[in-house]
Formats: C-alpha cells, structure tokens, sequence
C-alpha cells in the first residue's frame, strides 16, 4: 500500500515534468496561436484584424503580454481541472473534440490490441515449441518481415487494396454519414467495417511484436529445470504446454498490454489519417498541418498523461499477476 | 539381497558444436532393494548423466548408444512412452540436482502436487490435500504454510524437501536423487540426510543418489559407485571402499580427503585435470594422471575385476 | 578486419542484411553519380509500367520513378544513418554518465531518460518538425529532431549495462590500481559496450526510418523532393496514383524499397546479434 502511494507521487511528479517538456516545446512555435482564428473572424464579422485578434484571445484565454511563467501556471491548472484548451482551427474547446475522437481511437486500439496479442502470443507460442521446424522458420520469419513495415505502410497499402482496388472497405469515417447512431445490428456492422482497415494495420504489426516477444519468453523458459522436472513427473504435454511454459512466458506481457495501449494513443497518428478516421490521431494530423497549437497543446497533454498513467497500471498489473515480482 | 535395478553397458552421449561428448561410457552396476546406493566423482565426471540416461531423462541434444537397464524384468530403454509414463514416478522417481528452479514459479506448491497426481491417477480432490499435508508433514516442514505458497517464498532447503515430499507421492520402490545436498549450507544439509536415512526406514526405499561430496556419501550410503570421466572405476561397500581403495583414483581420493576437505570439486591431491569428454584418452582414461601407469593402460580399456565378491574395479593392476 | 567480415559471411541472417543493405547504401553513394535525374514533366509518358526504358516506369508527371528513388535513396539512406548515429551517440553518452557517476547526477539524468521515455516519440517529433517546418531545413537538422527523441530507450538499457559491467572484478582491480575514470571508460568499459552499440545502431535505424518516412509523408521537413516519404505522399495524394489503375506500380514500388531497406537492417542486426551471443543460435 504504501508502494502504491509512493509510485503515485512519483507518477503526478513524472505527469507535471512531462507536461512541463510538452509546454515549453510547443511554446517554442512561432507565431501568435489565435492568429488563424483572428482572421476568420474578421473576415466573418467584417472588422479590423487588430480587433478580432483581441476577441480570439478572449476565446482561446492567451494574453500574448502575459509572462511565461504565468502562462505555464494557467496551462498546469487548466490541465489539473481537466481543462484541455481551446482549438482555433475547429473553434470549439478541445475537451469537446477529445469527447468526439477519443471513444474512436480507444474502439481501434484496444480490438487490435486485443486481437494482435492473442494471436501473437498463440503463434509465437507454438513457434518456440516447434523450434526448428517448418512452422517455426514461417512464423518467425514472417514476424520479421512484418516488423520491417511500417505501420503506416502497411495502412497505405491496405488503403490501396481494400478501398480503392477491391472497393471493399469505405474510405473514411468512422460511420456512414447518412446514419444515425445507436445500438441496432446494422449500425455496428457499419462501425466494423469502418474500423477495418485501421484494425488490420494496428493489429498486425502488432501480432508481430508480441509474437517475437511470446517466442522469445518461451525458447528460455522451456530450457529452464522446472519444465524438465514436470516432464520427469510424467506430466502431459499438453499440461506442461499451457501452465508450465505459456503461463510463465504470457504473464510479464499481459502487464505491458497497458504500457501497449498508452503509447497507442500517440503511435496511431499516422494511421487514422491515412483512413481518415476520426480518432485522437487524425484530429493530431488536423492540429500539425493547420498549425492549431491549442488542440496540438491538449491532445499531446492527453497523450503524455495517457500514457504516463499506463506505466503506472503496468506496474501494478506485473506486480498483482506475477507471484514473482511480488515477492521483490 | 535382491537386486532391483541392474545397468549394463549403459553408452550415453551429448551432441555439441564440437562434436560428442562421451559423458557415459559402458557403465554397469547393480542396485540392490532396500539399499542406499552413492555414485560419486567430480563436477562434469559424467555422474549425473548416468542417471539421467537410466530414468530417460536426458536433454534433447543427447542420445543413448546402447546399454540396458533392467527393472522388474523389463529393460526401461525399450518401453514405450506410455508404459514408461506409468513407471516413472509412481515406482521409480528421480530428484534432479537443481532444486532451486525446479519448482514452477507461477503455480503455488499444492498446484504441483494437484499436478503431478492428475497426470497418472483420478484421486478426488480433497485426496489431494490430503496426501500433500501428509507428505509435507513427513518431510518436516508445515502444511498449512507451505502448501499455499509460490516456490520463491521458500528456502533451498525447503524447496529440497518439498521435491522429496513430491516424489514419495506414489510411494515409489526406487528413489533417485541427484546431488541433494549441494548449494545447501552445511546445517540444512545435515538436517536433508537425517530425512533421507527415516524416509528410506519408513519407506523401504532403494536410494541412489549422486554427489560430489565423498563425506555425504560416506554418511549415508552403504553402497558406493566411483565416476571418472564417464566410466566406473570402482564399486564396494561404501566402508571396504572408502577404508582400503583399489583404484588409484579413488586411493587419491581418499587421501586427499583424510588430508583436509571432503569436496572433490576442492581436490588438488591428485595431479593433473580431469580429461575433456569430447576426446577422452585411449584405454583407461585415467592413466594420463595415474601414478602407477603402464604400457597397456595407453592401449586397453581395463575390464571389471572382482577383489572380491562385492568390490569391483577397473584397472589393470588388478587383472 | 577480416575477424569482423568472416563470421557476417557465415551467419545467414547477417549475410543477407548485409548484401540488402550494401544494395541501398550503393544506391545512396554512387547511384546518384551514375543514374542522371530529369525531373522535368512530361505527361506523354505519365503513369507508363516499367520497361526497358524505365525499370520502375513512370510516375503521374511522366517523370522516371527509377531516378527518382535512386536520387531518393541518398536522403533515406543518410537521413536513416544520420539520426541513428546522433541517437546513439547521445544515448551512449547519456547512458555510461548515468551508469557509472551516480549520485545526484545520476539521478537528474535517470529523469531527464524517464521524461523522454514517456513523451510518445512520434506526435513530439511531429510538433517538433511543425515548429520547424517553416524553416530552412537540411539533412543534419532533421536528423537531430529525429534523434532527439529515438536516444532515450538507448540510454536506459546502455546504463543498465554500465551498471552491472562497473561491479565486476576487473573494474575494481583498475579502480585499486588507480587507473583514472578515463581509462576505465574507455579501456574497460567501452570494448564490452561496443557490440552492444553498434547493434543498436542498426536497430535505430529502423525508427530512424519510419520516423523520417512518416514525416515526409505527412508533407513535414520536405527538403528533398526524391526522399521516398515525400513520393509516398505524392503517390497518395497529389497524383491520384490511387484511383488511377494504371498508377498501381508507382505507391507499390516505393512500399516495396522502405520495407526491404528497413527488413536488411532488421536482419543485419539479427544476425550480428547472433554472432556476439551465440546463445541464441542454439538450436539453428
């Protein structure tokens, strides 16, 4: 318990360095941050540019006269409350936007987290305890293969075949524009198929890396005396299969699955907007090249938080699942 | 007495980069029941592979050559892994050497007794239990503790005995340890003798058990199986053999011992290294440090002579 | 040199990498010298399959999509090469001060790795290439950008190495004998790391590859119009390659060059990893 305590201090410690490092370097963009948004109201309301950038700094709550230290001290409490800023180029708060695209990004990468785990650790399981074999050669080596494609590749292609050649998947969205959402089988059939593409290119690459991870975790734990000891009992194969050799290699990346999903949050960038899925990472996208530094501000916050506290939940996974880590 | 276990011509060996290892080299002997049988030689004699090799638990990079070992009539090497399955364990059970990572790390120590007894018979459950609160009992130690805790919450000491109190599940007729002892400070090793000696009484256990440690077998055994380099060299009473040694290895042995440790890993009393396994000298493999080497040591492997009805050694000293 | 050559040859992993990544480095070094680069459109010859005449074919302008690669390649090559090599320098100096000072320095730097290490790298490297992005830029800056968020998983795994090669004998016999911290570094502590680093320089080149593709893809830090991430997005976006069906070839090819490019290093490192820990050869 007071573990916990202490790695939870250390964790809001780690939160405000990180938020720190996040403010200063997007701090450090040139130009005024309302100065898109100034411009779109002068051009609406028909007034002078100076005017109009003094009602976006209203909107967005910036001074550009105010010292930078106070502007850190505002940017941290807004944060504390959960108050992430404001987007000039969607004119809307960035809370409201994360409310959107969060729910998206999180469907995605959890399925392919999900999916790429299960059958990364069952091949790369099997692999390792065929080791040397046919089997073994294909799936490392197609595991490697994979490793070397960049997910956003992988997505380009996807994108390629399956929308375009095939005109199998849709081209973007997360739902067809003309319906209207809710909890009846058409509308999750529609979900699916949006989320296909950017399933398959998360999920693969990642189906890869746990799979070395898994065949690596087994090749040394069936080398290890309490696998040969269990044999010596006359124990079943099958037996010593699962609770002897996958349970021991499985249980130190079932702690990293929220480690995983944490850096997901940021990882999917490139992916969301290449099938223009409305997700954290294509509103990123959105954010970079309309140079919006609220949202970029709020997102990458989010992000780093996101992920800061995904650490935290791996360790404390590792430390309940594995008698081993217990005891330390 | 009867003999229960008979090995002839037992040839083991590893396959390395290198080439093979010979690390178990025509061994025979006999083990009678209800004895306590001690095979003793240095680190990397080939002693633990002679056990391995007789219960078919070697690693997958060896083979064995030839060789039989005959149990109850019927020659191990040759059933199937079924029948072998059957044996194993419920009439012949080994303990191997490294205790401290035998255990499952992730499955508490009932686990590995639920395990063990699933694999070859459908007890009940609460059976289980209690089988296991009984066997833990009788190797000293408590139940209620121990049976509900992972393998890394115990000592080398308790992990010992808790391999024991797992292998006398079935009541087996044979039990193989190899090396009990070691990596056990010397109390705990005392207190893991004294066990063994009432398991065997309570039991009517045949013990074999491997060691390097010439005191631990001497304090136990009554029956003694000298290694160098994958051969036996000589076999007796433990007390004949230890009092007046045949073999010249074995008579190093012994006075290096009387001189200051028991250890043979620590033994500088003879001179010269034990020879590489992968390419083991001509004839008798001794005879590069043998003080009493002679012209057919070079050229022939000695054959077994009898001193008398129970000793046994290989020299050509003794034709 | 030839106790380095030998065991590459005879490693099958580390042999194929190599010749892959001999391929690109050729490409990179002497192709530009010999294959001439005419970026001049011309759209009689838009979207042609490849023939003798254009081994890749062309691309939506007329323009040959051979050149363009083998121009290309210089950038995606030293780009690669140059934000590994900063990357690795920065995380082997940070990692051996962190491993060996200890103390309160220790601790600043062992924060300054965690920062870095929870900071997701490629939205930070997106914002830091934003911020940039209207300025000049070159190879060696783009580079560092790429860098400075690929060292710290480097340095984390480099002190914990220091750490444990700084608690054995002979560092101690150096450190009785009053050798210096200089000659400990660099005598005793280095030789051991070298393997290490040099391994990781090759892995790093993979994110240093996604990294810098990735980028240009998203139409950031364009300074070289052939660097393959920028084509990509050509590819993609401006040329319609995807919905024209005789454009197939044109994103297919330069898929085809990141993936092989980066599965030589991928292997290349397996490989030479084999050889400095044979443990994990085994059973092969």
């Amino acid at each position: 318990m007071k573990y916990i305590l202490n790695r939870l201090i250390q964790v809001f410690i780690m939160t405000f360095l990180a938020l720190t490092v996040v403010f200063f370097i997007v701090q450090s963009m040139p130009g005024d941050p309302a100065f898109g948004l100034a411009v779109s109201i002068a051009q609406t309301r028909n007034m002078s540019l100076e005017k109009a950038l003094e009602i976006a700094h209203n909107i967005i709550g910036y001074n550009p006269k105010e010292p930078i230290i106070l502007k850190y001290i505002k940017f941290l409490k807004n944060i504390f409350v959960g108050n992430f800023g404001y987007s000039t180029y969607f004119k809307t708060s960035v809370n409201e936007i994360i409310g959107k695209a969060l729910p998206w990004t999180l469907f995605v990468i959890s399925l392919a987290t999900a999916f790429g785990f299960f059958a990364g650790t069952t091949l790369g399981a099997l692999s390792a305890q065929k080791r040397g074999t046919f089997i073994d050669t294909f799936i490392a080596t197609l595991f490697s293969i994979i490793q070397a494609i960049p997910a956003f590749v992988l997505a380009v292609f996807i994108l390629f075949i399956g929308a375009v050649r095939l005109r199998l998947l849709p081209l973007g969205g997360a739902y067809p524009v003309e319906m209207t959402p809710g909890f009846y089988p058409g509308f999750i059939l529609a979900l699916i198929h949006h989320a296909l593409g950017p399933l398959i290119a998360t999920s693969i690459p990642q189906m890869a890396s746990w799979g070395l991870a898994m065949r690596g975790n087994c090749s040394n734990i069936i080398e290890e005396d309490f696998v040969r000891f269990a044999k010596i009992r006359g124990l079943s194969d099958s037996v010593i299969s699962q609770k002897y050799i996958r349970k021991n290699a499985i249980l130190p990346l079932v702690a990293s699955l929220a480690i995983g999903i944490g850096y997901m949050l940021g990882g999917h960038t490139l992916v969301e907007v290449i099938f223009n899925y409305p997700g954290i990472g294509y509103y990123f996208g959105q954010a970079i090249s309309a140079r919006d530094f609220g949202l970029l501000t709020g997102l990458f916050s989010l992000i780093v938080i996101g992920v800061v506290f995904a650490t935290f939940i791996t360790e404390l996974l590792y430390a309940i699942i594995d008698p081993r880590v217990k005891a330390q | 007495m009867e003999v229960i276990l008979s090995v002839n011509n037992l040839k083991a060996v590893y396959l390395v980069r290198e080439g093979t290892i010979k690390a178990c080299d025509g061994v025979c002997f006999d083990v009678e029941e209800n004895t306590v049988s001690a095979i003793v030689g240095e680190s990397a004699s080939g002693k633990s592979t002679i056990i391995e090799a007789m219960t078919l638990t070697l690693p997958p990079n060896s083979k064995i050559l030839e060789g039989e070992v005959i149990y109850k009539g019927k020659n191990l090497l040759n059933l199937s892994e079924h029948e072998l399955r059957k044996i194993r364990w419920s009439e012949i059970a080994l303990v191997p050497q490294s205790a401290q990572q035998s255990l499952n790390p992730t499955i508490k120590i009932i686990d590995h007794f639920f395990d063990t007894i699933y694999a070859h018979n459908n007890w009940k459950n609460n059976e289980i239990i209690k089988k296991a609160e009984e066997l833990i009992s009788l190797v000293r130690l408590d139940p209620k503790n121990i049976l509900y805790s992972f393998p890394h919450q115990l000592s080398g000491g308790m992990k010992q005995r808790v391999l024991i109190a797992l292998s006398l599940i079935f009541n087996p007729k044979i039990l193989i340890l190899d090396e009990p002892t070691s990596a056990l400070d010397v109390l705990t090793q005392a207190h893991i003798i004294q066990l063994l000696k009432n398991l065997k009484k309570e039991f009517n256990l045949t013990l074999i058990f491997v060691t390097h440690d010439i005191a631990v077998a001497a304090e136990l055994s009554d029956k003694i199986f000298v290694v160098y380099a994958g051969n036996i060299v000589e076999s007796g009473p433990t007390r004949e053999v230890l009092k007046d040694p045949k073999h010249p290895y074995t008579q190093g042995l012994v006075n290096s011992i009387m001189s200051l440790t028991s250890d043979l890993e620590k033994i500088k009393g003879i001179p010269g290294d034990p020879p590489s396994l992968l390419d083991p000298p001509s004839g008798c493999r001794f005879y590069p440090r043998c003080p009493h080497v002679m012209e057919e040591c070079k050229r022939e492997k000695p054959k077994n002579y009898f001193i008398n009805e129970n000793r046994r050694v290989a020299c050509h000293l003794y034709k | 040199m030839k106790e380095f050559i030998r065991p590459i040859l005879m490693n099958r992993k580390a042999f194929i990498g190599f010749i892959l990544l001999s391929i690109f480095i050729l490409m990179a070094t002497i192709g530009p010298m010999i294959v001439p680069l005419n970026l001049s459109s011309n759209f009689a010859e838009r979207y042609k399959p490849p023939s003798f005449q254009h081994p890749y074919g062309t691309d939506y302008f007329g323009i040959d999509i051979f050149q363009q690669m083998v121009h290309g390649a210089r950038s995606v090559v030293g780009l690669s090469v140059l934000a590994s090599f900063f990357a690795v320098i920065i995380g082997a100096i940070i990692g051996i001060a962190r491993g060996y000072i200890g103390g309160f320095v220790s601790k600043f730097l062992d924060t300054i790795i965690t920062i870095f290490l929870v900071i997701p790298s490629f939205p930070a490297l997106l914002i830091m290439a934003a911020i940039f992005a209207d300025r000049s830029l070159n190879m060696i800056t783009v580079a560092l950008i790429i860098a400075m968020w690929l060292w710290a998983p480097l340095a984390k795994q480099i002190s914990a190495q220091v750490f444990s090669i700084k608690s054995r004998e002979f560092i101690e016999t150096s450190k009785m004998l009053n050798l210096g911290t200089f000659y400990i570094l660099f005598k005793d502590i280095m030789p051991l790391l070298l393997p290490y680093i040099f391994i990781n320089f090759i892995t790093q080149l993979k994110g240093a590859m996604e990294f810098s593709v990735g980028l240009m893809f998203l139409g950031l830090a364009k300074f070289d119009p052939t660097h393959w991430g920028v084509m990509l997005n050509y590819a993609l976006y401006q040329a319609g390659a995807l919905y024209t069906p005789r454009g197939f070839h044109y994103p297919i090819i330069i898929m085809i060059h990141i993936v092989l490019l980066i599965y030589g290093g991928i292997l290349f490192a397996q490989g030479i990893e084999e050889i400095f820990n044979p443990k994990l050869r085994r059973y092969e």
